[in-house]
Formats: structure tokens, sequence, C-alpha cells
């Protein structure tokens, strides 16, 4: 007898069709997994770009002239005639271009230690650190060389430098002047040792702010000033009053030169210092 | 068509998932001095800041072999009044990474030495430097609050 049979219900498009679905979710996995894959590539690829160290917006203050105008080059081994000595301070003179320091060093504290950090004098030598004064400047080893730190003095037993231009004091205008000339003229007798032909200069003291913070005073600072230009005279060596640069018409650093400390300052304050030394040498 | 639909709807799935995991790492390579420009700018910074130019990093980084750096900023103190600085240096290799952070060592010895008998009160800018590195990155942060340095560094990249 035909039973009846349920109609028989065609699974089998279903069954047939799980295998492609599965198929082509394999696909479409593999196909997306290739593309974020080549995505990946592609976006490591643009490398950074061009290397470069951070260079400052001051480009070097060398000029396109070379030295300047110097009767003698006081780099050779005999002693080259000196510049006369002016009567005061070196007064107003042509002004020079950059590269007149190339040959130059500059010794001193934490002020001069700035000179480096502006571009302005690059080719110049800096022999500086903080805390430098007229005893440290023998012992407190601030110059890195190849070999390790050396102190000022071995530094400039070293090699012999055209010009020599100190900045000391800052930190010692408080004690009488009398032992403070004592010192630094022993120290011009043995920095002329060292330098026999350097033309030497020496930097007045730079005024400070009233209300700095190390109790400085700018007439005490005037008086040691005085005294150094009389003992640069008795040395034979050239006072340059690089403070005027940088006083106001009350004699001080104007507070918006410093105001962190009221002795510190920043590269406007360095511009003025240099501009001054451009227009105040001797040869 | 379901089917069709449902197997389409599937791949998107899968591809936008795919997608996704690997943006996770954007490969950015940032300009150091972007890099110190943002960490700066979180900062309250006390002193007349300037950027080093090459020669004065160098001199500073005496230790630095200028062959192992594909990049570098340094923003520091331009008055020496105190010892802030931001910088960042950045390998060229990942093996490098190691050479740039002893020459940051050896920079904060010479922070120290600087320091600690002129402005003894910096020693805690100092002794308190923050070093991070991120890939061939590696950052000095020398300042009084540096507690939101981690966060502006990270977000660079």
């Amino acid at each position: 007898m035909f039973e009846k049979k349920p109609p028989k219900v065609i699974r089998g498009h279903n069954r047939n069709m799980l295998w492609p679905v599965l198929g082509l979710l394999a696909f479409a996995l593999v196909f997306s997994l290739a593309v974020a894959g080549i995505w990946q590539k592609v976006a490591a690829e643009p490398e950074e770009s061009a290397p470069s160290v951070a260079e400052s917006a001051a480009p070097e203050s060398s000029e396109p002239e070379a030295s300047s105008s110097e009767p003698e080059e006081s780099s050779e081994p005999e002693a080259p005639e000196k510049p006369a000595l002016p009567d005061g301070a070196v007064p107003e003179s042509e002004r020079v271009m950059g590269t007149y320091f190339d040959d130059a060093a500059f010794v001193g504290d934490s002020i001069t230690e700035g000179i480096g950090l502006y571009g302005l004098m690059s080719n110049t030598t800096v022999l500086a650190g903080t805390s430098v004064n007229l005893d440290t400047v023998y012992t407190r080893e601030v110059v890195k060389t190849e070999e390790g730190r050396i102190t000022i003095m071995d530094a400039l037993g070293q090699k012999p430098y055209a010009k020599l231009y100190i900045m000391l004091g800052g930190n010692e205008a408080r004690e009488d002047t009398a032992t403070f000339i004592a010192r630094y003229g022993k120290l011009l007798d043995d920095i002329k040792a060292l330098q026999p032909n350097a033309l030497i200069y020496v930097q007045s003291i730079l005024p400070v702010t009233p209300d700095n913070i190390y109790n400085l005073d700018n007439s005490h600072i005037d008086a040691f000033n005085a005294a150094l230009l009389e003992l640069s005279k008795e040395k034979g060596v050239y006072f340059v009053n690089v403070a005027e640069a940088l006083k106001n018409d009350r004699g001080e650093l104007p507070e918006e030169a410093s105001p962190t400390d009221g002795m510190h300052f920043g590269p406007e304050y360095y511009t003025k210092w240099f501009e001054y030394l451009k227009t105040h040498t001797v040869s | 068509m379901k089917r069709i639909l449902a197997v389409l709807l599937a791949s998107l799935a899968v591809l936008s998932l795919a997608a996704c995991g690997k943006q996770a790492d954007s490969g950015k390579q940032p300009a150091a001095a972007d890099v110190v420009a943002a960490v700066a700018g979180g900062l309250d910074l006390k002193d007349q800041m300037v950027t080093a130019d090459e020669t004065v990093f160098y001199s500073l980084y005496s230790s630095l072999d200028k062959e192992k750096v594909a990049d570098a900023s340094m923003y520091m103190s331009g008055t020496r009044s105190t010892a802030e600085e931001v910088t960042v240096i950045k390998a060229k290799d990942a093996a490098d990474v190691q050479h740039i952070k002893d020459a940051i060592d050896v920079r904060i010895e010479d922070q120290k030495f600087s320091y600690e008998d002129y402005k003894p009160e910096e020693m805690t800018k100092i002794g308190g430097a923050l070093v991070l590195t991120h890939g061939n990155y590696v950052l000095l942060v020398m300042a009084d609050d540096t507690s939101s340095v981690e966060k502006t560094f990270e977000a660079q990249f």
C-alpha cells in the first residue's frame, strides 16, 4: 500500500549551502587579513622625515670676510708687539667681525658659560663653569676634554690663544676690594705666564638688578671695576668695560633682563655684550 | 539572497575587525623637536629657555655618538640660572637606545656637578630627572613638576 510519506522536505539545499557559506567566510577572513597586512606595511613605509638635530635659527655670525685687519697676528711663537695700552678702558673702535673671536678664549663663571649657547660666537673657545671664582679657576675641573675634565688654568696651559677675555669676580664682589685685587693680580700674573703672546682683556664685572637674589650691590661692583681698571694698567693688560653695554641709566641691569635671579640674562643681553666687544678692540 | 547578504555582512565584519586591529599602533615617527615642544608646553618652566644648536648639543652631550642619532632636540635654560631641560633623542636603531640612555645619564651627572655647589636648590630637578622611552625615542625632562610628562609624551605616538 502506498503509505503517505511525509513530504520530503528537501533540506539538501540547506546542507549544500553550509559549505559555500563557510567557504566564503574563510575567504573573507583571508582577504581581510591580507588587506590589513598590506595596509600596515604601507603605513610603516614612509620613514621619518629627514633626520636633523635641532638647529638654532641664528646662523653663524661669521661673515664672508676673513679675519679683521690686525696689524699683527699673535699666533707666532716670537713675542709680537702688542698694541699700546689705552689710557683707561679700551675705547670704541672699528667694528670687527665675529671671526675676530675665532682664536680667542673666554674665561669665567656661569655667565661666561652662556656664551656657547647662542651661537653668537660659534668658533670661540669657552673655558668656564658654574662656581668658578678667583680660587676655583685653579681647582674646579669645568673644562671637558677628550681625556676628561680639567681646570681652566690647565686648559690655558694646553694651547696658545691670540686673545683672552676674562670675566671673574661676579661671585666675589662683596669682600674688601684690596683682597680681591691682590687675588686677581696673582691670577693675571699666572695667566700671562701661561699665555705670554695673548692679548689679554679684563672685562668689567657685569651689573645686577636691584633685587638680585645674591645680595650684590651695583655701587660695590662699580668700585671693584674701578680697581680692576687700575690693576689692568699695572699688569699691562686691556680693560674692556662691557658692563656699560648692559646698564640702564640708573647703572643697573634692567629687571626684565633677569627675571629669575637678577644676575643671569638671556640671548638679547648676550648680543648686547658681544656687540660691545666687537666695537671695543685694541687691534 | 538572504544568505548572500549574510555572507557579505559577515565579510564586512571580519574586514573591519582586522583593519581596526592594526590601527592601535599608528607607527608615527614624530620629529624630536615636535615632541619636545609638546612636552615643554605642558610644563611650567620658569627660565628663559632656548633650543640648543647642533654644536652646543653635542658638546653638552659629549658622550653621545653622533652616528647613532637619527634626530634630536634640546630645549634648555638659556641663562644657566636653572637646570630646566627637555630633550628628545631618537636612536637610528633600537639597539642604540641604551647608548642614548647612557649619554643622558652622563648629562645628568654633569648637571649635578654644575649645580650642587652653585645652586643646590636645582638638585631637586636634577635628582628627579625623568627619562622615558618609546620605541627608538628617549626623553629627558628636568623640571619642578613632571607629572604631566608621561601622558603628553605617549600622546605623540
